[in-house]
């Protein structure tokens, strides 16, 4: 039989019996729905827990915690000496199968504060302790919109300088400890994260009566210069070095910055550790951010780094995979429970059809059709019932996926990384909700088909 | 007995053939024979009648002659091709293009249209339900003098309309036989001739092999020749008009 005359046969039964079919299609419709509805959530909140909170594809290693020193080491001033990871480890980590790059991360080993802020805020507001930590500038590469730069300022050198006059603008005079003269620099590029930005708004800013960092307001902010000052904070000074003030600007939020503190690019921190800390705290790196091809290759990964004396530093993403695919899993199941229900249904419907239409499929045969056609004309209207509730139900899922997301931004309040959309959809997860649910319409119509198939045709037409 | 045909008729290999047939339904004790050692040869352009009670075996003979019943012992020919070496797509396009049917009970699709419902034959031949379907379905119906009536619908028709419009359906696709169950059953006298005179008038001039069962002595006349059927034997024979 011709695709042509198939059709015919199908698209007039769906004319002829539509009160039923919509009937039997209701049920697959909904189990479609609820499985692509599901899904996109499982996959929207994937993208975001593993896409901008803990992500599947990075590992950052870090070497591993050493025995307590014990409080004779502390008193007597020995213990371990400080942890580091030295270029060659880097070099092997890299070189690790399914690797893409590494990223160096350096801690500040010196004592800072900053303040500033009098531009956005009205008066100058500060923090008389902050961590500083340095980032390879490659792994913002392409985060930073505007102007502004993440570099070192002074890594292509600047003029000789005594004084920040000298330098003009908005420029200082970087002049490190115990040296005659200083060059003239531009103010530190900075990031900070999306969870320092909502500590101070729903924190930092009620307490003392700042208005909240919006992102107007954050917009502003790119490019005021502060001061961090270098060397001294409230808990101390380095035993190293003079205490000293740089300018900083910020030139973006980063979810690669550090969560609380001040990330700066890499070559600026490990100047500062060599002048307060030593040749040995400016060349080994405190942590590597590790990116792999794939989420598979972390495992193999993590066993390399070990060898190096290195682990992860977090293991929460893992935890939280495997509850999300948990969860998922299950509401699938729930959504596949229904399809099954739903089949019984199309199975019922189709049972009754075919007894039915004895006659008319008897006739069919006498008019030239094989048992071959009757199961590719029932498939056929299965099939395109089939087909049809699951697009239907995709489509339904899309709407509660959106009536769910204005929901959400409505009554949820703000938190770190809250996503525009909790759904992730695409035209795969469409095409499979439809095909679930023609599979299983199919495979519930299956053994009415069979049974129409088999039908003597002689018996329905002439009763011989 | 048997039943055999007066000559081979135009074309070589007779329109059927049956020898030694019987179809038994049910298993075990409870088994019943509907036909029982039938050899019969109707040739190509002939008309014969199978007459006999209700129950005799005649519907369960037509439906072996065309194919639709192979559960049967003995051999069947149709067109000079054993039935029972032939797999499901040439058995279908045998009924689709060179057999015909007519039902008592009419079997018209009541969401169809007459066209329709006469070009449905297509759907099953290869060729779709397109234009020339139409076309085809147009002439046949022309044929029975129903063209006026291919845009209504079969509920709209009488018996005896309806009845022509399964004749049109049997012809559309110029079979070489037609095998007619009580064609006249549910027809009234006068509606029944035009029917009849529908049939001989293909047989004569389109020169169909015919074969009807019938209780009707009008149809059982206009019959080359007639074969009676008792207790699913053939017991008499003998030449019509």
């Amino acid at each position: 039989m011709r695709a042509s005359a198939l059709a015919t046969l199908v698209g007039r039964d769906l004319a002829r019996a539509r009160a039923s079919l919509a009937g039997a299609a209701f049920g697959i419709g909904a189990g479609t729905s609820a499985l692509v509805f599901f899904a996109a959530l499982a996959l929207g909140v994937r993208a975001v827990l593993f896409g901008d909170v803990f992500p599947l594809d990075r590992v950052e290693l870090e070497p591993k915690a050493g025995p307590e020193p014990g409080l004779l080491s502390v008193l007597l001033g020995g213990g371990s000496p400080p942890p580091g990871i030295e270029a060659a480890a880097i070099e092997r980590v890299a070189a690790a199968p399914g690797v893409v790059r590494v990223y160096p991360k350096l801690r500040a080993a010196l004592p800072a504060a900053a303040f500033g802020g009098k531009e956005i805020v009205g008066r100058e507001i500060g923090t008389h302790e902050v961590p500083l930590e340095g980032l390879d500038p490659a792994l913002v590469e392409g985060e930073l919109k505007g102007p502004l730069s993440f570099r070192d300022p002074l890594a292509a050198g600047g003029p000789a300088c005594q004084a920040d006059a000298e330098c003009g603008g908005a420029r200082y005079c970087e002049r490190p400890s115990g040296e005659a003269a200083g060059r003239c620099s531009d103010p530190v590029p900075v990031l900070v994260s999306r969870y320092l930005v909502e500590l101070f708004n729903k924190g930092i800013a009620p307490a003392h009566g700042y208005p909240p960092v919006a992102a107007s307001l954050l917009a502003r902010a790119e490019g005021v210069t502060f001061r961090i000052e270098l060397g001294a904070s409230m808990l101390g000074r380095a035993a190293k070095g003079a205490p000293r003030a740089v300018k900083a600007r910020i030139v973006g939020v980063s979810p690669n910055a550090i969560d609380l503190g001040l990330t700066l690019p890499l070559g600026v921190v490990e100047r500062w550790n060599r002048e307060y800390a030593g040749e040995a705290a400016a060349s080994r790196r405190s942590s590597l951010l590790v990116r792999v091809a794939s989420a598979d290759r972390v495992a193999p990964l993590v066993e390399a780094a070990a060898r190096e004396g290195l682990a992860p530093k977090d293991e929460r993403a893992r935890d939280l995979s495997a509850m999300v695919n948990g969860v998922a899993a299950l509401l699938g199941l729930v959504s596949l429970v229904m399809l099954v229900v739903a089949s019984t249904n199309i199975a019922f419907t189709f049972r009754a059809l075919v007894a039915e239409r004895r006659p008319e499929i008897g006739l069919y045969r006498a008019l030239g059709a094989t048992p071959g056609d009757v199961r590719a004309w029932l498939l056929s209207l299965a099939l395109a019932v089939g087909a049809g509730a699951g697009a239907l139900g995709a489509a339904v899922a899309r709407a509660a996926a959106w009536a769910a997301d204005r929901a959400a931004a409505s009554s949820l309040p703000d938190f770190p990384f809250k996503p525009e959309t909790f759904f992730r959809f695409s035209p795969s997860l469409y095409l499979g909700g439809a095909a679930f649910g023609a599979l299983f319409a199919v495979a519930g119509a299956l053994w009415a088909v069979r049974r129409a198939a088999r039908l003597d045709p002689a018996r329905a037409l002439l009763g011989s | 007995m048997s039943g055999g045909a007066p000559g081979g008729g135009p074309g070589g290999a007779p329109a059927f053939r049956l020898e030694g047939v019987s179809r038994r339904f049910g298993r075990g004790a409870g088994a019943r024979a509907a036909l029982e050692g039938v050899s019969l040869e109707v040739a190509r352009g002939e008309f014969v009648a199978l007459l006999g009670p209700s129950g005799a075996g005649k519907s369960t003979l037509l439906a072996i002659l065309g194919a639709l019943d192979r559960g049967y012992e003995g051999r069947v020919e149709v067109f000079g091709e054993d039935l029972a070496s032939m797999p499901e797509a040439r058995l279908g396009a045998l009924r689709n293009a060179r057999l015909g049917f007519v039902f008592q009970a009419f079997h018209l699709l009541p969401h169809l249209s007459v066209r329709e419902n006469v070009a449905a034959p297509f759907l099953f031949g290869g060729e779709g339900g397109g234009g020339g379907a139409r076309a085809a379905a147009e002439r046949a119906l022309d044929r029975v003098g129903l063209l006026a009536r291919a845009g209504d619908g079969p509920d709209e028709l009488s018996g005896g309309q309806r009845q022509r419009v399964a004749l049109a359906r049997a012809i559309v696709r110029g079979p070489e036989a037609l095998l007619c169950d009580e064609p006249t059953g549910n027809l009234d006298s006068a509606t029944g001739r035009e029917v009849i005179g529908l049939l001989a008038s293909l047989n004569r001039d389109e020169k169909m092999s015919v074969v009807v069962a019938t209780h009707e002595p009008a149809l059982a006349a206009a019959a080359g020749r007639r074969l009676g059927l008792v207790d699913g034997r053939l017991r008499a024979e003998g030449a019509g008009a």
